[in-house]
């Protein structure tokens, strides 16, 4: 288990009992050694190389069994060594080169000696680079524990002073709605079911019946509806319903556009839906399997 | 002796430049002359406001288009740093606020610094910057200091270059790049020191701020953000390795007051961004207004806006020093909209509330708030797992893109947006790292252009807009420029939010505008992406 390290004395015996304490824990995490996972992988742009998932496969049991006693749980440092993640060491190093060369020299050297090979020291260092990317993205939403609400109450609120009933329907649209998403995007769509940050789409209106459209008023009265492409104080400009677009200057408010929102029951919904009612309201969606 | 002779003459030359002909001597800022911009926010006040109005309320329909450049970020001669050669053509993408300075525009891109012909946008010189691989969203533009230009480059280097040729004089490297640490800051020149400092919130690391010597760029003082071990701020950490992990990031330009000789810097947020539970406590001075002595880096005082953020509400914004008389009293005063929607002004000689008031609907992360001015968070509206509804999102109410305060009105004006989330903590693990946290689904009810009465905290108007935050510039003549968030350069009436004028760019204004005298007429001149354009009347 630590067949590749030599401790120092002092620390074996100021580990004491923290030593069985943090083999077990070495012993016992969660196989991490994966490529990132999509929405943490990378951060903001691509500064990180990427390596093998080949690679960290090997790293993790030789980081185990190499580094883990003193550097903890996946890199994040222990009682007898600092986080290797945010280490200058680990973000300097390529390939495990720096690595090595770190944990060979005098001064490592003194507190433990390492005894990996060069090919067993680039997968360690493959596997710390995983972590580095992990730990630079956002995480992904852990699935299993987003419906923690009381499906009961949310179909009281559901066919209640929510309101949803008068738009939706177990039996109907929301029919099996439970198999189509996720937990988190059935609880996203609850509260606003368009997708995308800002939530309001510019399409047409017949390729999207819950997209906003617009209401031209001109001079002479008359109304023309259509997909708003563009609204700003001095132009505004329509998909109509061929397909084609039409634009009119605007001045002062002239002519009059009206925006009509096929969600605005989603819109007041998100702005005053508590967290308790999106839960239970989420819970209830949950058993329409 | 050989070697003094260079130093002796070099000492000679320094002291006449001194005493004459420099580009722009440090004093200088304190009362900026109308035919330049020197900072960041055209003073040390970050009002983002002009008295000039030959251009105003009244005429601004007969603005027209003096020139247009396209940046041209090819690299040129100019060539610093050690990292891979930058790419040889691309597009330029202007966060600055270009500074003026006897008639030539300091324009800057993450890796660029460009000297521009005020009078026709023409290229004079350009330095590239070659770098290692960070994160490169923007630059806020150059600081001035005699015949000196100094630039922070994305990777962490302060770069010095000469004004007249853009030659490099030297550079710095002030944090370690392979540490995600990032620079974006327009550095700002106070009497002998330069101003910088450094963000980057992926690799929980700690931030700070630090004066560098204009001559040698050595560090003069640094004050970190995250209070560390000794600093009475320490408190609020749980321990020491918190504090390491803790963000803060220096990533917004800094105002100044001559007369009180105080330093107000804005900081970022605390890290792991969205999951708190390895830095219970207020973790000072994240997310604050810090108040330092420029001469030394000592904390004078501080006001936290957001106690233990975990929604990457950084307080990136400007803290616009402005004068007014409260309760018949002449105050001096510090007024920041801040990113979680909360308008805050204080007494700027001691940090103390005067009032704190929302500037936007819909905020529910917070119950209430305290006598002190602070707001009093909910801990349900923190990330949870199984999600958190919460207004506004992370991008905020508003963010870095500048507000501005009118004098003449008393008006505060900002871009604003009331917007919703569902924060989901992805990270539970004792010692989160990075983000920690996701944020999906909601979306934004609306955005406008806000006008706030700063005496009351109450919206004198709004206009909507189909922008949230935005860079703000007003004048003394009774004008606000923004945009709409579609392609149009705005000129609004500061008085009632009245659209006056307005441009069709090519893109939407990218940049905070700024306004100068050249040659006898005001310009205004405004970024949209790579374009740069020069207003005037004609």
């Amino acid at each position: 288990m630590l067949s590749g390290v030599r401790l120092d004395k002092r620390i074996v015996f100021a580990g004491g009992l923290a030593l069985f304490t943090m083999i077990a824990m070495v012993e016992a995490q969660p196989p991490a050694a994966q490529a990132p996972a999509p929405g943490r992988g990378g951060g903001r742009g691509s500064r990180f190389k990427i390596y093998s998932a080949e690679a960290i496969e090997r790293g993790l049991p030789a980081y185990n069994s190499t580094c883990g006693y003193c550097h903890g749980e996946r890199g994040k440092g222990g009682k007898a060594g600092p986080d290797l993640i945010a280490s200058v060491v680990t973000l300097h190093d390529e390939d495990g080169v720096q690595l090595a060369k770190y944990v060979r020299d005098a001064e490592h050297s003194k507190v433990a000696k390492i005894d990996a090979s060069d090919a067993q020291m680039a997968d360690i260092a493959a596997y710390l680079h995983s972590r580095v990317i992990y730990a630079s993205g956002r995480g992904n939403v852990r699935m299993a524990e987003v419906i923690v609400g009381d499906a009961k109450a949310g179909e009281l609120y559901f066919n209640g002073s929510g309101g949803c009933n008068k738009c939706h329907s177990p039996s109907g649209d929301l029919k099996g709605i439970a198999s189509k998403y996720d937990s988190a995007t059935l609880q996203d769509r609850l509260v606003m079911p368009r997708t995308g940050r800002g939530g309001f789409g510019r399409g047409p209106i017949a390729s999207n019946p819950t997209s906003p459209y617009a209401t031209v008023t001109l001079a002479s009265g008359e109304k023309i509806k259509g997909a708003p492409l563009r609204v700003t104080d001095f132009d505004v400009t329509l998909r109509l319903d061929d397909g084609s677009t039409k634009t009119w200057a605007r001045s002062h408010g002239v002519p009059k556009v009206e925006i009509t929102d096929p969600l605005q029951a989603h819109i007041d919904i998100m702005t005053t839906l508590s967290d308790t009612n999106m839960h239970n309201l989420a819970a209830y969606l949950a058993t329409l399997k | 002796m050989k070697s003094r002779i260079p130093a002796l003459f070099t000492a000679a030359a320094a002291l006449a430049m001194t005493a004459w002909s420099l580009t722009l001597p440090p004093d200088a800022i304190t009362r900026p002359k109308p035919d330049s911009w020197p900072t960041f926010h055209g003073d040390y006040s970050g009002r983002h406001y002009s008295p000039l109005k030959e251009i105003n309320a009244g005429n601004v329909h007969n603005l027209t288009l003096a020139w247009v450049n396209q940046i041209n970020i090819t690299p040129g001669a100019n060539i610093g740093g050690s990292g891979p050669a930058p790419a040889t053509s691309g597009f330029a993408n202007t966060r600055c606020a270009p500074l003026m300075v006897d008639g030539v525009l300091y324009v800057t891109e993450p890796n660029t610094v460009l000297a521009l012909d005020a009078r026709t946008g023409r290229e004079i010189w350009k330095y590239t910057w070659r770098g290692l691989p960070a994160f490169a969203l923007g630059n806020r533009g150059v600081g001035i200091y005699g015949d000196w230009l100094f630039f922070e480059t994305y990777d962490n280097h302060l770069v010095s270059l000469d004004i007249k040729t853009g030659k490099e004089r030297w550079n710095k490297e002030l944090a370690d790049v392979k540490r995600d640490y990032f620079s974006s800051v327009s550095p700002l020149i106070i009497k002998n020191h330069v101003i910088v400092g450094v963000g980057g919130d992926f690799l929980d690391v700690p931030n700070f701020a630090e004066a560098r010597d204009p001559e040698t760029g050595d560090l003069q003082w640094r004050f970190w953000t995250t209070a560390h071990e000794g600093d009475a701020g320490f408190k609020t950490w749980p321990n020491k390795n918190a504090v390491e992990h803790g963000g803060g990031g220096v990533w917004y330009p800094s105002t100044y007051d001559p007369e009180l000789n105080l330093l107000y810097i804005p900081t970022g947020n605390a890290n792991p961004v969205m999951a708190g539970q390895s830095r219970e406590g207020d973790n000072l001075y994240t997310a604050s207004v810090v108040a330092l002595n420029p001469d030394t880096g000592k904390m004078v005082w501080y006001f936290q806006y957001s106690p233990h953020d975990t929604h990457d509400w950084d307080a990136a914004q400007t803290p616009i020093l402005l004068d007014a008389t409260i309760d018949g009293k002449p105050r001096k005063l510090l007024a920041q909209a801040h990113r979680s929607g909360l308008f805050f002004l204080l007494d700027r000689t001691n940090g103390k509330s005067v009032l704190t008031a929302p500037f936007i609907e819909g905020l529910n992360w917070y119950k209430g708030i305290a006598p002190n001015g602070q707001p009093i968070r909910d801990p349900m509206k923190e990330p949870q797992v199984s999600g958190a509804l919460t207004s506004p999102n992370s991008n905020g109410s508003t963010g870095w893109p500048n507000p501005a305060y009118n004098p003449d009105t008393g008006l505060f004006y900002v871009g604003a947006s009331q917007s919703y989330t569902i924060f989901y903590k992805t990270d539970t693990d004792p010692q989160p790292e990075g983000y920690s946290g996701a944020e999906r689904g909601g979306g934004v009810v609306k955005t406008e252009l806000r006008a706030i009465d700063v005496k009351t905290g109450k919206i004198a108007w709004k206009h909507a807009t189909n922008i949230g935050a935005q860079s703000l510039l007003t004048t003394g003549g009774n004008l606000v420029f923004g945009s709409d968030g579609s392609g149009d350069f705005i000129a609004f009436d500061a008085k009632n939010g009245e659209p006056l004028w307005h441009a069709g760019l090519i893109s939407n204004p990218s940049n905070a505008p700024i306004t100068y005298m050249l040659d006898g007429h005001q310009y205004v001149l405004v970024a949209g992406g790579e374009n740069l354009y020069a207003f005037r009347l004609q």
